[in-house]
């Protein structure tokens, strides 16, 4: 009605014809948008591609443009490889350990009635708790001497570990550790996938026979929570990717230890070498971006239905 | 193929509501029972202590003479229709239909991801199972849809698949809840149609869940009717709709609903409308209000009459096709409305505005005390107000 209405007032405007007002008219709606969009995350974005081409220090007062010089530095400094392949490890260990221990836990939780919300602050306790102030307790907890868990092997006859100075047991040990900060809040994306799923989808599967444990399983539950399955798989590796603080107050990136990020810290911030760190980030950033792709589109297939 | 149902004495309670109390139901092998009353009444929670899903706090389910109350659902040789399908989203309308047979034949291990290809025998029961999905689906007429997801069906498609799951392992009871009351008006009537096709062509018992009375009237060979956990009546559906139990049922059964109207019974035992006898009388020593129960298609409307009769103001008629529904208000009090149906071809002016009459036939009128329980009546000799 308002169409009909306002047509003919409209038509009055000689000068343009109707496919380039349109076109102005969108062009209109869509600045606000960009431009915010190029201010926050363009630019920025921008900054560090070209920072990352240069040997811009802080403090320094000329710069110099390098082309791809920072990146084949990086790509042959035998530091930063042994950080990416940490890096690799310690998402290869957080990423399956927090999807199944996540859902494992989330599975228990969902089948208590009254000690529900008991356990669902309990596990999420970890994740409200700062990772800073609870490494310390980590670094007691497991120190060769004096801490709880030595004792606990050497009472039960195994020799004593090295959890934070034995070069091989680092990543894996800080990978517990994330590991113990992250399930709690893939609990409660579980527990939110759980709920929503219909009643009568159990009801039709015991109809059909399989209600057994297993076949529920695998007939509603998990195809059913596909979709929270990949978001929470999505999230997780992204904050494996991000390791950072336990890397910095546990072992500080000693031998074994190097992450990526620590190891952009190091640069940017310890040796002040602001372009070679940017160039770091850029790596970091495609790894990141790579993965996510790859996931959604591998995830995506099967999710969706 | 086809079993009886029994159930003695079922209770139900969650928590400190009561839910069911003491419904005591037969149902003959073959039968199409329909399940009905008001929104709440307890019609799913007793489906679903019938089929295994729900357990009773009292009471006894038998399913062909054997109880049933220990044993789980798929080893009671149910089915069950649920009103939103409940189709798994990410299986094709095959997988779905598959699900319960493979569930049957294949032990765990061979159903399990990835370990199942070791199965030698799998193949072979698979390819005896998709020959028994197509011959369900020629049935249904779901041929074409089977690749499909769910997602990708439109609701009538979606039920016939689940209809298809339901039959495909021969179960002696299917229990149907609501399962139409998703689809639009048209594909509902065919839908109908289809379920009561099906019901003459597998004989097997049904026991169908439904808000609607016309579908109940239409399906069923018998109705149960359920009005807060009790079970007001049970009968086929001309008995609930020409000897109503209770206000009730009879308010219940019957579209347009029946008119209720107050009236009391004078000590003489008649039964006087307003200030006006009716021509009907109570069952002895029965005296004080009563509710006096009509429906539309047994008044009839007299324009010029000069015998004492309870009048109306004609506010609207409407055309329903074949018939034709007049709103009157009584004149007595304008509060208490009344809805006459008459045939579309009766003759008769029927101005809004317009006072009428009214009349019925004694014999027709339903009589209904304080407690809305049914009361016999007896006509009298002199019929009154009322015409023949
Ligand atoms: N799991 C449950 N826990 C507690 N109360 C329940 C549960 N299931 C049903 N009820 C209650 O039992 C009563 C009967 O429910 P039921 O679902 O059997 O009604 P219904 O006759 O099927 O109604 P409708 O026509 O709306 O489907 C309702 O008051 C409902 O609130
Ligand atoms: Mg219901």
């Amino acid at each position: 009605m308002t169409t009909l209405a306002l047509a003919p007032a409209i038509d009055r405007v000689p000068q343009r014809s109707r496919p380039v007002r349109e076109w102005l008219a969108g062009t209109l709606f869509v600045v606000p948008a960009t431009m915010l969009l190029l201010a926050i995350i363009i630019a920025p974005l921008l900054c560090l591609l070209i920072l990352s081409m240069t040997d811009y220090e802080i403090g320094a007062m000329q710069i110099r443009w390098l082309g791809l010089g920072n990146f084949e530095k990086a790509l042959s400094d035998p530091v930063f490889r042994r950080a990416m392949g940490n890096t690799l490890l310690y998402v290869a260990l957080v990423l399956p350990g927090g999807v199944i221990l996540g859902l494992l836990v989330a599975l228990l939780v969902h089948g208590r009635t009254r000690s529900r919300a008991f356990y669902e602050v309990a596990y999420f306790l970890p994740v409200t708790a700062t990772l800073i102030a609870m490494a310390a307790v980590w670094q007691f907890l497991l120190h060769p001497k004096l801490g709880p868990v030595n004792g606990l092997l050497k009472a039960a006859g195994f020799p004593e570990m090295g959890f934070i100075s034995e070069p091989s047991l680092l990543i894996p040990t800080l990978a517990v550790i994330g590991l113990w900060n992250l399930i709690g809040f893939n609990m409660i994306l579980f527990l939110a996938g759980l709920t929503a799923i219909p009643r009568d989808l159990y009801d039709a599967a015991e109809i059909d026979g399989a209600g057994g444990p297993i076949d529920r399983f695998l007939t509603v539950t998990w195809p059913q929570l596909a979709p929270t399955t990949m978001f929470v798989a999505v999230t997780t590796s992204i904050t494996a990717f991000k390791v950072f603080d336990t890397v910095a107050v546990l072992t500080r990136g000693r031998d074994g230890s190097e992450v990526l990020l620590y190891a952009i810290y190091l640069e940017g911030f310890q040796y002040f070498k602001i372009g070679y760190s940017a160039a770091l980030t850029v790596i970091f950033l495609a790894f990141m971006l790579a993965f996510s792709v790859f996931q959604a589109f591998q995830l995506d297939r099967r999710v969706h239905y | 193929m086809e079993h009886s149902l029994e159930l003695t004495r079922i209770s139900k309670a969650f928590g400190k509501a009561g839910v069911l109390s003491e419904i005591d139901l037969t149902v003959e092998p073959g039968e199409f029972l329909s399940l009905v009353g008001p929104s709440g009444c307890g019609k799913s929670t007793l489906l679903r202590i019938i089929a295994g899903l729900e357990r009773q706090d009292a009471g006894q389910v038998r399913i062909g003479g054997r109880p049933v109350d220990d044993l789980s659902p798929r080893a009671r040789n149910i089915a069950m229709v649920f009103q939103n399908y409940a189709l798994y989203p990410h299986m094709s309308a095959a997988e779905n239909i598959a699900l319960p047979l493979m569930v049957d034949r294949l032990s765990l291990p061979e159903r399990l991801p990835l370990i199942r290809h070791l199965s030698l025998r799998r193949k072979r029961i698979e390819a005896a199972i998709s020959s028994e999905i197509g011959k369900v689906a020629e049935a249904l007429q779901i041929e074409p849809l089977l690749a499909r997801k769910p997602g990708q069906l439109s609701g009538g498609q979606r039920q016939r698949v689940a209809l298809a799951r339901a039959m495909v392992r021969q179960p002696s009871l299917f229990l149907m809840d609501e399962p139409l009351s998703n689809l639009d008006a048209q594909l509902r009537v065919h839908m109908r149609d289809e379920l009561t096709e099906l019901h003459r062509r597998l004989g097997a018992t049904f026991i169908y869940v439904t808000h609607d009375q016309i579908e109940a009237m239409t399906m069923s060979t018998r109705i149960a009717m359920l009005d807060g956990g009790r079970l007001a009546q049970i009968g086929s559906p001309a008995d609930l709709y020409e000897r109503p139990a209770s206000l009730t049922v009879a308010r219940f059964i019957g579209s347009p609903a029946i008119n209720i109207l107050p009236a009391r019974v004078d000590p003489q035992g008649h039964v006087i409308l307003g200030t006006l006898p009716t021509g009907l009388a109570a069952p002895e020593g029965m005296a004080g209000p009563v509710s006096l129960g009509l429906r539309p298609e047994h008044i009839r409307l007299h324009s010029s009459c000069d015998r004492a009769m309870p009048m109306a103001t004609l506010r609207r008629s409407e055309h329903h096709g074949a018939d034709r529904l007049l709103h009157l208000d009584l004149a007595e009090d304008r509060q208490t409305g009344l809805i006459v149906r008459i045939p579309q071809d009766e003759t008769g002016h029927f101005q809004p505005g317009e006072t009428y009459g009214i009349g019925f036939a004694p014999e027709k009128a339903h009589l209904f005390n304080s407690s809305g329980q049914r009361l016999g009546t007896r006509p009298l000799p002199a019929r009154i107000g009322a015409a023949a």
